[in-house]
C-alpha cells in the first residue's frame, strides 16, 4: 500500500509540474452567447465534460494526442490501461468477481438472532453487507479513477435507465451480477441484449415484483382448494374463505408497466392498460430461484405460474409455444426492442443525458435513426451522438447542470483527491439526495437541472467543496502535491493557477473578477498568507463556483 | 380562525403597489424588505402543510368502508377487521360513523376527529386515467392533469399570485423539509428546500459565497464589462466593506432593498445556477434565524416519532410556533407503492400509517393554539386496485383519498361520494372512482383557508369547479 502511494505521488508531481509550465493566466471562458465554433481544445473539454466527469490537463493532452474519434473508439472498447493502484484497490474487493451461486454460498449468513453475542452479530452484519459495500465502493473508485471513463458515464446512464434499488429484499446480493454482467456486460452491445438481460435478471424480477406474478387459479384448482380446506377444517365458511384467498392470487403488473413506460416505449406511447396486463401475463413464470438446494440460483421459469392462452399485445396475437414457454415473453421484448417508439425514447434520453436538458430534435431523430438502422447497436448509437454536428454547438458548451453524482466525481477528479474510504463519497451522495443504487422510484434519478437545482441545494455543494478543500472529510483528501508549484512569492496569482487546474474551460468574467476582489481583500488583511490556509480557500470557492456546477 | 379580511386589508393600496412593482423587478426572487411596522400589525397567516405520500397510497385500507361485505371479499388477506355483526363490538377499524372507519394504525388521529378537526375525503383524486406514478404526480402537483405545465406547481403559483399582498415577502413564506423541492413548490417564486440532517450545518458556508453568487458581484462584473464608471463605484463600495465586519456589511447590503442595476438583474435572471445560489443564501439565512428563535421557546409536551415524517413535522412546527410568516410547507414521503407484502392490520402499510398518525397528532400538540390557523393535508397520486393481488398487495389504481386536519375545517365528517365496490361500481371494473376532483379540494384550501382571493380562471387550466364545492369550510 505505502509503495503504491509513493508511485502515485510521483505521478501527481509530474502532472502538476507540467501544468505549471503553462502561463499562469486564467483561461478565458467563452461568453455564453458566443456563436463562434468551438476551438479544438474546447471540443476536447466538451467531450470530457459530458463523457468523462470533467476535463483535467492530462486528459486533455491524452485526447489531443489521439484525436477525439480515435480516443472515443478506444474508450468504447474499454482499452485504456488502468493504473496499478486502481487495479489493486479493485482486487481487494473480492466479491466483485463472484458468481451469484458463490455470493449466496458465502455472503448470505444465517441470522444469529437478537440473543447472540455482540461479536457474532457484528460479524453477521459485516459478512452480509460485504457485497453491497464492495459494489458501491467499486463504482466510486472507478468513477473517480478509471482511465476508461466513458464506460463509467455509460454505466451511470444505464444504472438510472434500468434502475433497481439495492435496499429491496436481497438485492444486496443480486446487484453485484446485475451491475457487472447485465449493465456493464451489455452497455456497448445491442439494446435488445441489454433489455433481455435486465428482464431475466433476478435484481429486476425482484425489484419490480415480476418474480411474484402468477396466473389466476383455474376453476378446477379452486374446487380442489375448497375440498381440501373443508376436509381440514370441517367448516364451510373456512372453505369459502380459502377459495377467496386463492382467487386473489394472480398477476402483478408492476414490471410489465415499467417495461413499457420506462424501459422501452415511454409513457402512454401507444399502449393501453390492457397491453400492460397482456405483457404481465406473458411474463408470468419468469421468476427467481434463490434456494441453492433447488439447483443453481438465478432466473428460472415456473410453468405452474404461467398464464396459458393467447396473448394480444399492441393489436397483435402471440401464440404460446409449448416447447419453448419463454418464447412469448421474448417475442414481446423483441417487438419492443424494434419498435420505433423505443428507438425514439432511448435516443431522447441519451441526448438529454449527454447533450442538453431539452435535446435538439434533429439530433434525436438522427440518433434514433442510427438506433433503428443498426438494430440497436449501442456503440453506433453513442458514436452518432458524438458525430452529430449539434454535439459541438457552442450553445451546449458548459451549460448542462451537473447531477450530484457528476459534481462529486468531477470534484474528485480535478483535485486528484485520494479516496481512502469510499464511504466518504457515498455519504456525500446521500446528502446531495442521490444515494447510489438506492433510488426507490423505477425512473432512476432525473437528468435535468429542473430536478436538482433548487434553492437550498447549493448550500450542500458548498459545504462539500470547502470540507474537501480543507481536508475535513475523513477518507477523502486532496494531496499536498496538488498544490505544488504555486508561485512562491506572488500569492495573487494562485487563484489563476488553481483555476486552470480545476476549471480548464475557464472562469466567467464575473466570477473571475469577484475572486480577484476577494483575493485583494484577503491579502490586504494577510500580507504574508500561508499556503495551507489561502490555497484551500480558493479551491473551495472554485469548486463551489457557478462555473463548476456546469459541464 | 382570525378574521381573514384584517390581513387582506392590512396594507394600504400604496404599499401594495410599491411592493408589487418591487417584487416584479426583483430578479426572479423577492428582495427582502424590512418594514417592521407592517409585520407587527399583521397577524400570522394561515398555514397549509402538505404531505405527499408518493407511490400511490392505498385509500381503501386507510378510510375503510368496514360494513361493505364486498370490501372483505375482495381483500381476503389484507382487509381490516372482520365484517361487523350488528350489535357486536367492532374489531379492527377505528369507527368514525355507521359506514366508515380508520385503519387501526390511525387511532392517534381519533381525538382530532372527536374535536371535529379531521376531514377524510374518499374517492378523491385526478380524473386523468394514467396509472404512471410519475405522470400522475406531475399532473397532481401542477394542478393540471394531462397538461404538464411549465410555469410551476400549484403552490408556487399560489405564492406568486399573492406576492406582495401581505407585505410578508421578507418572511419564509414557504418551505420544503427535504433536500429537493416537490414539484408543487417548483417555479419562479423561490422556495427553500432545507437540506437534511448533517447538511443543515451547511449554513456556515453561506457567507463565503455571498460574493460569488451575490448582487454586488453581478454589479461589479457587469459594470466591468459595460460601464467603467460604475465599476469604480463598485470597487469603492468593496473597499468600504473590507474595513468593516465582512458579514455585517454584506447583510446590510442585502437588507437595504435598493433596486438593482438593470443589466445585472438581467444577467442573473439568465443564469439559473446563480439565481439558485443566491436564493439559497437568502432563504437559508432566514430559516436559520427563525429556527434559532424557535428553539429558545419552551416546547410543548409533544411526542414526535422518529423515522421519516416525525422529525420533519417537528421542524415545521418550530417555524409555525416562531410566529414567522410561514404559509406553505411540504414534506414528501416515498414508499407507498405496495405491490407486495402490503399487509392488513400489521405489515408495511400499517406501520407507515402509524408513523403518519403519530406524527400528525404530535404536530398538532406541538403547535397548540396555532392549530387554529393551520391545516395539514395528505395527498397521493392515485389509489390502488380494490381487489388485492396475489402477493398480499395491490396494484396501481385510480381514485384515492385525502386526509385533512386542522382549524377552520368542518371536520368530523367523511367527505366524498362512494359508489360502492361491486365490479360495476368501479372505475374500469377495478379501481375506486374519482367522485371528488382534487382541484376542488385545492381550490377550497387556497380560497377559504389561505384566503388568496378569487382564483384566476386559468389557475387550474381547463378546470371546471364543481358547483356545490366540497364544502370543507363553513
Amino acid at each position: 500500500m505505502s509503495s503504491c502511494r509513493f508511485f502515485r505521488s510521483v505521478r501527481i508531481l509530474a502532472v502538476v509540474g507540467s501544468v505549471l509550465v503553462q502561463s499562469a493566466l486564467t483561461a478565458q471562458r467563452r461568453e455564453p452567447d458566443d456563436p463562434t465554433p468551438l476551438t479544438e481544445t474546447e471540443r476536447i473539454q466538451h467531450v470530457l465534460s459530458r463523457f468523462g466527469f470533467g476535463a483535467t490537463k492530462e486528459r486533455i493532452d491524452e485526447v489531443r494526442a489521439e484525436g477525439i474519434q480515435a480516443w472515443f473508439e478506444e474508450q468504447l472498447d474499454g482499452a485504456a490501461k488502468e493504473t496499478y493502484e486502481l487495479g489493486e484497490r479493485l482486487r481487494e474487493l473480492s466479491t466483485l468477481k463472484l458468481s451469484a451461486a458463490d455470493l449466496f454460498a458465502s455472503y448470505d449468513p444465517k441470522n444469529p438472532g437478537p440473543t447472540a453475542p455482540a461479536k457474532e452479530r457484528r460479524d453477521y452484519v459485516r459478512l452480509r453487507e460485504t457485497p453491497r459495500r464492495e459494489l458501491l465502493a467499486s463504482i466510486v473508485l472507478r468513477g473517480a479513477q478509471s482511465n476508461n471513463v466513458v464506460h463509467e458515464t455509460l454505466a451511470d446512464f444505464w444504472r438510472n435507465h434500468f434502475n433497481v434499488d439495492i435496499g429491496k429484499s436481497n438485492l444486496r446480493l443480486w446487484a453485484v451480477t446485475y451491475e457487472r454482467d447485465v449493465l456493464r456486460g451489455h452497455m456497448c452491445g445491442t439494446f435488445g441484449d441489454l433489455l433481455e438481460a435486465t428482464a431475466k435478471h433476478p435484481a429486476m424480477l425482484i425489484y419490480l415484483d415480476n418474480a411474484l406474478s402468477r396466473r389466476p387459479p383455474t376453476k378446477g384448482e379452486l374446487s380442489a382448494v375448497r375440498e381440501s380446506a373443508r376436509a381440514r377444517s370441517k367448516s364451510k365458511e373456512r372453505a369459502a374463505e380459502a377459495v377467496e384467498i386463492a382467487k386473489q392470487r394472480g398477476l402483478n403488473e408492476n414490471y410489465a408497466r415499467e417495461l413499457l413506460e420506462l424501459h422501452t416505449l415511454g409513457v402512454d406511447n401507444g399502449y393501453t392498460q390492457k397491453d400492460v396486463i397482456e405483457v404481465a401475463k406473458a411474463l408470468t413464470g419468469w421468476t427467481v430461484n434463490q434456494n441453492p438446494k433447488r439447483g443453481e440460483v438465478g432466473f428460472c421459469y415456473e410453468s405452474d405460474m404461467h398464464a396459458r392462452g393467447d396473448k394480444y399485445f399492441l393489436g397483435r396475437m402471440i401464440r404460446p409455444d409449448k416447447k419453448n414457454p419463454l418464447l412469448e415473453g421474448e417475442i414481446i421484448l423483441r417487438w419492443l426492442e424494434r419498435h420505433s417508439g423505443t428507438a425514439e425514447f432511448i435516443a431522447t434520453k441519451l441526448c438529454r443525458h449527454f447533450v442538453a436538458d431539452d435535446p435538439p430534435e434533429k439530433m434525436v431523430e438522427h440518433v434514433a435513426a442510427t438506433f433503428k438502422r443498426t438494430g440497436g447497436n449501442l456503440r453506433e448509437v453513442y458514436k452518432a451522438i458524438l458525430d452529430d454536428p449539434e454535439f459541438f454547438d457552442p450553445k451546449h458548451y458548459q451549460t448542462k447542470f451537473k447531477r450530484p453524482f457528476e459534481f462529486l466525481l468531477s470534484a474528485i477528479r480535478v483535485t486528484h483527491a485520494q479516496i481512502d474510504d469510499p464511504n466518504a463519497v457515498l455519504e456525500a451522495m446521500n446528502l446531495l439526495q442521490e444515494p447510489l443504487y438506492a433510488q426507490e422510484d423505477p425512473t432512476g434519478y432525473y437528468d435535468t437541472a429542473e430536478a436538482w437545482n433548487d434553492p437550498g441545494v447549493m448550500a450542500v455543494r458548498w459545504q462539500f467543496a470547502f470540507r474537501l478543500a480543507k481536508g475535513e472529510i475523513r477518507g477523502l483528501r486532496i494531496p499536498d502535491e496538488f498544490y505544488k508549484g504555486l508561485h512562491p512569492r506572488i500569492p495573487r496569482v494562485w487563484k489563476d493557477q488553481l483555476a486552470r487546474r480545476i476549471l480548464p474551460a475557464g472562469l466567467g468574467s464575473r466570477s473571475s473578477e469577484t475572486l480577484d476582489l476577494m483575493m485583494r481583500r484577503y491579502l490586504a488583511d494577510h500580507p504574508d498568507p500561508k499556503r495551507e490556509e489561502l490555497a484551500p480557500r480558493i479551491v473551495g470557492l472554485l469548486l463551489g463556483s457557478p462555473e463548476f456546477q456546469r459541464q | 380562525m382570525p378574521d381573514p379580511t384584517s390581513r387582506r386589508h392590512g396594507l394600504s393600496r400604496r404599499t401594495f403597489l410599491e411592493r408589487g412593482a418591487l417584487a416584479a423587478s426583483a430578479l426572479s426572487f423577492p428582495i427582502p424588505l424590512r418594514t417592521r411596522s407592517t409585520q407587527v400589525q399583521n397577524e400570522p397567516p394561515s398555514v397549509l402543510v402538505v404531505i405527499f405520500l408518493r407511490g400511490g397510497q392505498d385509500a381503501l385500507n386507510t378510510i375503510i368502508p368496514y360494513r361493505d361485505k364486498t370490501y372483505h371479499e375482495i381483500r381476503p388477506t389484507i382487509a381490516i377487521g372482520a365484517e361487523p355483526v350488528p350489535d357486536e363490538e367492532l374489531k379492527g377499524v377505528v369507527r368514525l360513523d355507521a359506514n366508515w372507519g380508520l385503519h387501526p394504525s390511525l387511532a392517534p388521529l381519533f381525538p382530532l376527529w372527536e374535536k371535529k378537526s379531521l376531514a377524510p375525503i374518499v374517492c378523491c383524486g385526478s380524473p386523468h386515467p394514467t396509472r404512471s406514478h410519475f405522470d400522475a404526480q406531475d399532473f397532481m402537483e401542477y394542478g393540471a392533469p394531462g397538461m404538464p405545465l411549465k410555469d410551476g406547481g400549484w403552490l408556487n403559483r399560489y405564492l406568486r399570485l399573492t406576492t406582495g399582498r401581505r407585505g410578508k415577502d421578507d418572511d419564509l413564506r414557504a418551505i420544503a423539509m427535504q433536500g429537493l423541492l416537490p414539484r408543487s413548490l417548483r417555479g419562479d417564486y423561490p422556495v427553500l428546500a432545507v437540506p437534511e440532517r448533517g447538511a443543515r450545518r451547511a449554513g456556515e458556508y453561506l457567507d463565503l459565497f455571498d460574493d460569488l453568487y451575490g448582487e454586488d458581484a453581478a454589479r461589479a462584473a457587469v459594470s466591468g464589462d459595460k460601464q467603467k464608471g460604475d465599476k469604480q463605484k463598485g470597487d469603492k463600495q468593496k473597499g468600504d466593506n473590507e474595513k468593516s465586519d465582512k458579514k455585517g456589511a454584506s447583510k446590510r447590503g442585502k437588507m437595504s432593498g435598493d433596486t438593482m442595476h438593470g443589466d445585472a438583474s438581467k444577467r442573473l435572471e439568465e443564469d439559473p445556477v446563480v439565481a439558485s445560489g443566491r436564493a439559497t443564501i437568502e432563504t437559508l439565512r432566514r430559516y436559520q434565524e427563525i429556527v434559532g428563535r424557535a428553539t429558545r421557546r419552551a416546547r410543548a409536551n409533544s411526542n414526535f416519532p422518529g423515522g421519516h415524517l416525525g422529525p420533519r413535522l417537528e421542524d415545521i412546527a418550530k417555524i409555525i410556533n416562531a410566529g414567522a410568516g410561514l404559509e406553505v410547507a411540504c414534506v414528501d414521503w416515498n414508499g407507498w407503492d405496495h405491490h407486495a407484502g402490503q399487509g392488513g392490520e400489521d405489515g408495511r402499510h400499517a406501520s407507515m400509517l402509524r408513523e403518519l398518525a403519530e406524527s400528525i397528532a404530535a404536530f398538532f400538540t406541538e403547535i397548540g393554539e396555532h392549530g387554529k390557523r393551520t391545516i395539514l393535508c395528505t395527498m397521493t397520486e392515485f389509489g390502488r386496485t380494490c381487489h388485492e393481488n396475489g402477493n398480499s398487495g395491490t396494484d396501481h389504481g385510480h381514485g384515492g383519498s385525502m386526509l385533512l386536519a386542522g382549524g377552520g375545517l368542518r371536520g368530523g365528517k367523511v367527505y366524498g361520494k362512494f359508489p360502492g365496490l361491486e365490479d360495476k361500481d368501479l372505475y374500469q371494473g377495478r379501481d375506486l372512482q374519482v367522485t371528488t376532483d382534487y382541484r376542488d379540494v385545492m381550490a377550497e384550501l387556497l380560497v377559504q383557508h389561505l384566503m388568496c382571493g378569487k382564483l384566476p380562471a386559468d389557475f387550474f387550466p381547463e378546470f371546471r369547479p364543481s358547483k356545490a364545492g366540497v364544502g370543507l369550510f363553513a
